[in-house]
């Protein structure tokens, strides 16, 4: 509860501050929170060609690495990167830049200044820009969409989330897809859902920033894709306090599936309702009957 | 009150005769050779990778896996890694590739190492002569590391954010995340120090249990630049913040206040530096603006040694009690080789782009582009 007000609070200090985009033209291909094997994606990913990486506000460099120039002590999956920190403790993280297109020698970047050229380095499959925006102050990591302003749309998404498929384990620990007037024969299910989000005019498939779960007008979980708290040596979900491997299944049959919780059944008729929302409002329900016990 | 030394000069006046005999033997029984022995440099060997004859000694050598050494020669596409013996021979050799744009990259130890695709992929270990031994499926992207004795393997989260340990046979042996972006690792057998953006240090034991978590000092600019442990004790160091910027050294035991000294700096980094006790224990070599900064961890003396552009590597020699820098500025750079806190041995100037530098006793290695030299300190 404590951390939630503290984050409101931080949230709304953000919005009185003017971030800017670091690209001129924003496609996403990636949102923050989604599944990235072993850990959240702590950021959002923008594609495009070539563009200039301008900073989200002017600050000074924490810290810089570029490959072939650098030295490192680990292998750097961020690639080329750079992180700045602005006058009110706010660091932004920008990662896979062209390598040699980081000036080596500023330690200070105002805003209408060049960090670098978006690249392909490090862990990346193709040219984008990684944003990571941290609260050094509160140790918090933020959804970089929630700093941002959109009004001159350089975002438009009309696009709703998509659910993909919904899953229970049986008894025999098997995950077996939950259809609509399923008839089940088990007191409780562990249920898990796969699905995504889209942006107009972008193929990515991308997480979605909202996920809530009724079971007969009780919620189950709601899960929002705002910022990620260090908490006992693992990264958690501020919204829900679930770290990575409370909320992600991943293993050769199942990627990204997200653990929604135990659903306790009623006998009879037992209804679940799923809620996807984006950023930007676009929504996307599936209900599913569910027969607990024999059908009448 | 009479001392030792007056005692003796007393004896000495009585029967002075009698001294000088005794001084004669002892002085050419203790040094039987002469006084002023000099460290001098000598060539042994040069290689060029790029000559073909190179992978036919590669072959004949193949099955001469002791004594050798690696090398590498960047993380870039075209670069040269391998192994090399003592006697100049090539054990292998290979350079990196690329693939749909995705460049491979090096992980090396003295057993072997692990050549792997930048995309999510197994991981491949295979010995110095480049013989496939065993393959590593990872629970999740990220890149390994082998440690240089090859003892150890971490696997690094591609976003910083953790590591994880796996044992020889692929066992996952601890995971850990860190509240910040790693910035500099350094580890012994049996301990893991992490250096953090956050400005923080945490400290872990052989099963990946936090031992310490501290912050060194508050700067301006809070964030860690650089940690190195000593092999020799649990004494670690490392660079801190920035405006001002500090180094730091520690003893693991102390765990209420493992940071014993803190020196402020003259320097303001924003990357990793590099950092690096002797192997004896008694010095710790780090970065400085043009300079290579030593402390005495004795004395608690820092020096400099000044150099001509920033520092591509450095290497000392306990054996011999000598220390080579190589650092440049643009395409010209300076190789210098010094008794600390004596004049240069020897100092040459030379151009190029891929440079490695290692020793081993009082031989060191130094590759160019695609050559290789072998030189030895010998006290002559």
């Amino acid at each position: 509860m404590k951390y939630r007000l503290m984050l409101y609070l931080l949230l709304f200090a953000l919005l009185l501050t003017a971030f800017e985009w670091p690209v001129a033209k924003v496609l996403i291909t990636a949102t923050f929170g989604e599944s990235r094997g072993d850990h959240f994606h702590s950021g959002i990913d923008l594609a495009g060609d070539d563009q200039e990486i301008k900073p989200i506000s002017a600050g000074n460099v924490i810290f810089r690495y570029d490959e072939g120039v650098s030295f490192s002590s680990i292998p750097i999956g961020l690639g080329c990167f750079v992180v700045l920190e602005d006058n009110t403790g706010i660091r932004s993280l920008y990662a896979h830049i062209l390598q040699g297109t980081i000036p080596l020698t500023k330690k200070r970047f105002e805003q209408q200044d060049t960090i670098g050229i978006i690249g392909n380095t490090g862990y990346s499959f193709g040219k984008h820009l990684h944003l990571t925006i941290i609260d050094h102050k509160e140790k918090t990591i933020l959804n970089p969409l929630i700093v941002f302003k959109n009004e001159n749309k350089l975002i438009t998404d009309k696009i709703p989330p998509v659910i993909e498929n919904l899953y229970y384990r049986n008894k025999q620990g098997e995950l077996i897809e939950l259809l609509d007037h399923a008839v089940l024969n088990l007191e409780r299910i562990e249920l898990f859902v796969r699905g995504h989000d889209m942006h107009d005019g972008v193929k990515a498939a991308v997480a979605p920033y909202e996920l809530k779960v009724v079971h007969n007008d009780m919620k189950i979980i709601h899960i929002i894709f705002n910022a990620l708290q260090f908490k006992d040596g693992v990264y958690c979900l501020n919204s829900c306090g679930k770290d990575f491997s409370h909320l992600y299944i991943t293993n050769e049959s199942f990627t990204d599936l997200m653990y929604l919780g135990k659903v306790e059944f009623v006998k009879g008729k037992n209804q679940i309702n799923i809620m996807l929302i984006d950023f930007y409002g676009n929504s996307t329900v599936r209900e599913v009957d569910i027969w607990a016990g024999s059908p009448l | 009150m009479q001392t030792l030394f007056q005692k003796k000069n007393r004896r000495i006046k009585k029967t002075p005769w009698i001294a000088g005999l005794f001084f004669l033997l002892f002085y050419f029984f203790i040094f039987a050779s002469p006084l002023h022995k000099e460290l001098r440099i000598h060539l042994q060997w040069v290689i060029d990778l790029s000559d073909p004859a190179v992978m036919e000694t590669k072959a004949a050598a193949k099955e001469i896996l002791k004594s050798t050494h690696l090398f590498s020669l960047g993380n870039q596409p075209g670069d040269y890694f391998g192994y090399f013996n003592d006697d100049g021979n090539v054990i292998f050799v290979k350079q990196i590739e690329e693939h749909n744009d995705i460049p491979f990259r090096i992980t090396l130890s003295d057993q072997g190492f692990i050549y792997y695709s930048g995309a999510y992929a197994d991981l491949v270990f295979s010995d110095q002569a480049g013989e496939e031994k065993r393959t590593y499926n990872q629970p999740g992207p990220g890149f390994p590391l082998l440690t240089q004795n090859g003892n150890r393997l971490f696997i690094i989260k591609t976003d910083l954010s953790g590591l994880r340990e796996l044992d020889v046979s692929g066992e996952l042996l601890w995971s850990s995340d860190v509240p910040s972006w790693i910035t500099s690792l350094s580890y012994t057998d049996n301990l893991v120090i992490c250096g953090l953006g956050d400005g923080t240090v945490n400290l872990f034991d052989k099963q990946g249990n936090t031992i310490s978590a501290f912050s060194v000092q508050k700067s301006t600019v809070d964030c860690i630049y650089g940690v190195s442990f000593c092999k020799q004790n649990e004494l670690f160091a490392g660079v801190a913040g920035a405006e001002p910027q500090y180094l730091f050294v520690g003893e693991v035991k102390e765990q209420e206040k493992p940071v014993s000294y803190l020196i402020q700096l003259d320097s303001d980094f924003r990357q990793e530096v590099r950092i690096k006790f002797s192997d004896n224990g008694k010095l710790l070599f780090f970065e400085g603006e043009r300079a290579l900064k030593i402390f005495d961890l004795n004395s608690k003396e820092l020096t400099a040694v000044p150099l001509l552009g920033n520092i591509n590597s450095f290497e000392y020699a306990d054996k011999v009690g000598s220390l080579a820098v190589i650092s440049g500025h643009n395409n010209l750079h300076e190789i210098i080789i010094l008794k600390p806190g004596s004049s240069f041995l020897f100092k040459d100037y030379f151009s190029g782009q891929k440079i490695f530098l290692a020793s081993d006793e009082n031989r060191f290695f130094f590759a160019i582009d695609g050559k290789i030299i072998r030189f030895d300190l010998v006290e002559e």
